[in-house]
């Protein structure tokens, strides 16, 4: 089977300083690796989760993707076929769909909501018998009453305008999904909604999604594959449910053991990670993790770590992958005694 | 008790030109010195109106009935000078979003003496003193360059950091934290978390923590109080609430988390419905619309306070004590 996405060594590159600074500066200015060798690949139906800390690049990849943003190199196929140029992009973005973060602010505040779920067929041209026909089933298939149609985006409540966002990007009946931070500000009795709704959808459509987000708890629920990434590289991809199990990076390893356990029996008493993520501006020597891993080795700190197959379908980004869980937790004890804690 | 904070049956409303909002109904809570006290509950439950109504900060519009005993002295009926007195020296706020809590133009150093006003004994350079101390204490390093920045040349973490420092540089007996590190990546909220748990040692006064994060509540704090619709439905000892909880709201919102079911779930749960709309309450149990097992009474008898333990009480028909 072609896979439906397949993304080989991307590179993003954004210029530092404005366009003031452009200008006054002949010579050209340094540019700075968002993005680095990022190599993914999706199949029809498939969920994969983007997970990362802000800054990680999920996000620019995301945008790379539908060629919102240009890649510095690499390459991006959609469907069996190499993307190149504006109108390649256009005619993929015909079939892929993105969610945005905001729901309510990627509505448009003055128009109401008959006319944002029809505009994406306006927009490439597709022929439609009555406009609001077409509205109307999109509402009943996200589960919202057809008199939805005449509101206006701020009367709608961020679960029911992530309803709304749905049925738009759903509008064009896309092979894939592109869904940024889905249930960001969202309660927990109404992420389960909107995700639910998205995996009713998908079994029933047929399409791709790749789930951009930070929400660990959530991603292991609705995602086949998971690619980690830390400073604008994949550090990590596996099936969902052998990442957790057994986590082979570092940051994956410690990203799992941060997140707060809604149990008050199983508080951890020590900390994960010390730190905070650098910036791209100045990527550490070697392996970009080296500056927080617990497990850094003198190694570590010359030589960046190859994107090797590990086992039969995951891959990972270190010099000394884990093998065991009581081996990482051992480390992650012994680095938080060290500090004296 | 000194230091200690007794809210009993503290109501809110919002009046505008929609009629008025029923934010905050008889809510009772307290809290002792030396306790981390959580107040839980997802969008619209009222924790930010309680949070506004104990730092005194309510808008303009807001009426408040029932009382507020911090310490011994009744907020609510406070006048207006000795509140704000009370305010920012007794009592400090760390929001959100430490972004909006600084001035933008000021330094970081600068900001935190001014936070220090109250302390008349000290001159400008003790004051500088104790905010370098400070600043390492909760974990920043290169305290004198820091104190030279600006607010945006810190990062999310290092902000929510200074603001702790500025909470704590004002002694407060109540520190209230609102959503702390809703606006972090987890592993800063990890070490926020690790932070606040760190300072509780030593720091003998009450902290309450707000967030809708079963998470962060379970690993933060003593004693628990649940929110739905502008009222308290549970309140306990945290092991009470995640472990033996009583109220149908609080059962379904902790059964929603994903982060309890370690195996892949076909279909998350939710909780069906929508909010009550507050400028109408229902006559009976808020949480009766979308319960799973209402009684005779529940839809227009109010329930009552069952008290299940010394310190356990739920507000529920369904529940005996």
């Amino acid at each position: 089977m072609t896979p439906l996405l397949e993304i080989e060594d991307l590179s993003v590159n954004f210029a530092r300083g404005g366009m003031i600074n452009r200008l006054l500066n002949p010579l050209p200015l340094p540019s700075f690796n968002i993005l680095d060798g990022v190599t993914l690949s999706l199949m029809p139906g498939q969920t994969i989760g983007l997970v990362g800390e802000s800054g990680s690049g999920k996000t620019t990849l995301a945008r790379t993707i539908l060629g919102l943003v240009r890649a510095a190199a690499g390459r991006i196929a959609f469907e069996g076929k190499d993307v190149l140029t504006g109108a390649d992009f256009r005619a993929m973005r015909r079939r892929s769909a993105m969610m945005f973060q905001d729901p309510i602010a990627s509505l448009s505040p003055r128009l109401r909501i008959g006319s944002l779920l029809t505009e994406p067929q306006l927009i490439q041209g597709l022929p439609m018998a009555d406009r609001r026909t077409v509205a109307k089933t999109l509402l009943a298939q996200v589960g919202l009453p057809a008199s939805f149609i005449d509101r206006f985006p701020h009367e709608l409540s961020g679960g029911q305008a992530r309803r709304v966002g749905v049925a738009r990007a759903l509008a064009m009946k896309p092979h894939l999904l592109l869904a940024d931070e889905p249930t960001a500000g969202l309660d927990v009795s109404v992420q389960g909604d909107v995700l639910n709704l998205v995996g009713e959808l998908q079994r029933e459509l047929g399409f791709a999604a790749m789930i951009v987000t930070h929400n660990l708890a959530m991603i292991r629920h609705v995602s086949d594959r998971l690619a980690i990434m830390y400073l604008g590289r994949l550090v990590e991809t596996g099936p969902t449910q052998e990442v957790f199990a057994a986590p082979m990076h570092p940051y994956t390893a410690t990203l799992i053991r941060s997140e707060p356990v809604p149990d008050p029996r199983q508080r951890s008493h020590h900390l994960a990670v010390t730190g905070e993520i650098p910036s791209v501006f100045r990527r550490p020597s070697g392996c970009e993790f080296h500056t927080r891993c617990p497990l850094v080795q003198p190694r570590c700190r010359l030589e960046p770590p190859a994107y090797r197959r590990a086992g039969t379908n995951r891959m990972v980004r270190c010099h000394y992958p884990l093998e065991t869980c009581d081996q990482e937790k051992e480390a992650f004890a012994r680095a938080s005694e060290n500090k004296g804690n | 008790m000194t230091g200690s904070l007794a809210a009993s049956d503290l109501s809110v409303r919002y009046e505008t030109p929609h009629g008025n909002v029923h934010a905050l109904r008889h809510v009772d809570i307290e809290a002792h010195p030396g306790e981390v006290i959580g107040i839980v509950g997802e969008s619209g439950c009222g924790k930010s109106t309680l949070v506004t109504a104990l730092a005194n900060l309510l808008p303009a519009n807001a009426r408040i009935e029932g009382s507020i005993a911090y310490d011994g002295v009744d907020l609510v009926n406070l006048d207006a000078h000795r509140r704000r007195l009370l305010r920012g020296d007794e009592i400090a706020l760390v929001s959100q979003d430490p972004m909006t809590a600084f001035n933008p133009v000021l330094t970081i150093g600068d900001q935190l003496v001014d936070f220090q006003h109250h302390r008349k004994d000290l001159d400008r350079a003790q004051k500088k003193a104790r905010i370098a101390a400070m600043l390492t204490r909760v974990g920043i390093s290169d305290a004198e360059r820091r104190m030279r920045s600006y607010p945006h040349e810190l990062s999310g973490g290092m902000r929510q950091r200074a603001a702790i420092a500025a909470a704590l540089l004002t002694d407060p007996g109540l520190l209230i934290a609102d959503e702390p590190t809703t606006a972090l990546d987890v592993t800063m909220e990890a070490q926020i978390i690790h932070l606040l748990r760190e300072l509780r040692r030593e720091y003998n006064g009450i902290i309450m923590v707000v967030s809708h994060h079963l998470g962060v509540i379970a690993e933060l704090c003593d004693r628990v109080y649940v929110m739905y619709a502008g009222e308290v439905v549970e309140g306990g000892e945290v092991d009470a609430i995640f472990h033996d909880a009583r109220h149908p709201y609080t059962r379904a919102l902790l059964a929603c988390d994903p982060a309890r079911f370690p195996e892949r779930l076909e279909r998350l749960p939710t909780i069906p419905g929508t909010l009550p709309n507050l400028t109408d309450p229902p006559a009976g149990c808020i949480y009766a619309s979308r319960c799973e097992r209402t009684l005779a009474p529940c839809h227009n008898v109010v329930p009552p306070r069952v008290k299940l333990s010394a310190s356990h009480i739920a507000r529920c028909h369904g529940v005996r004590g």
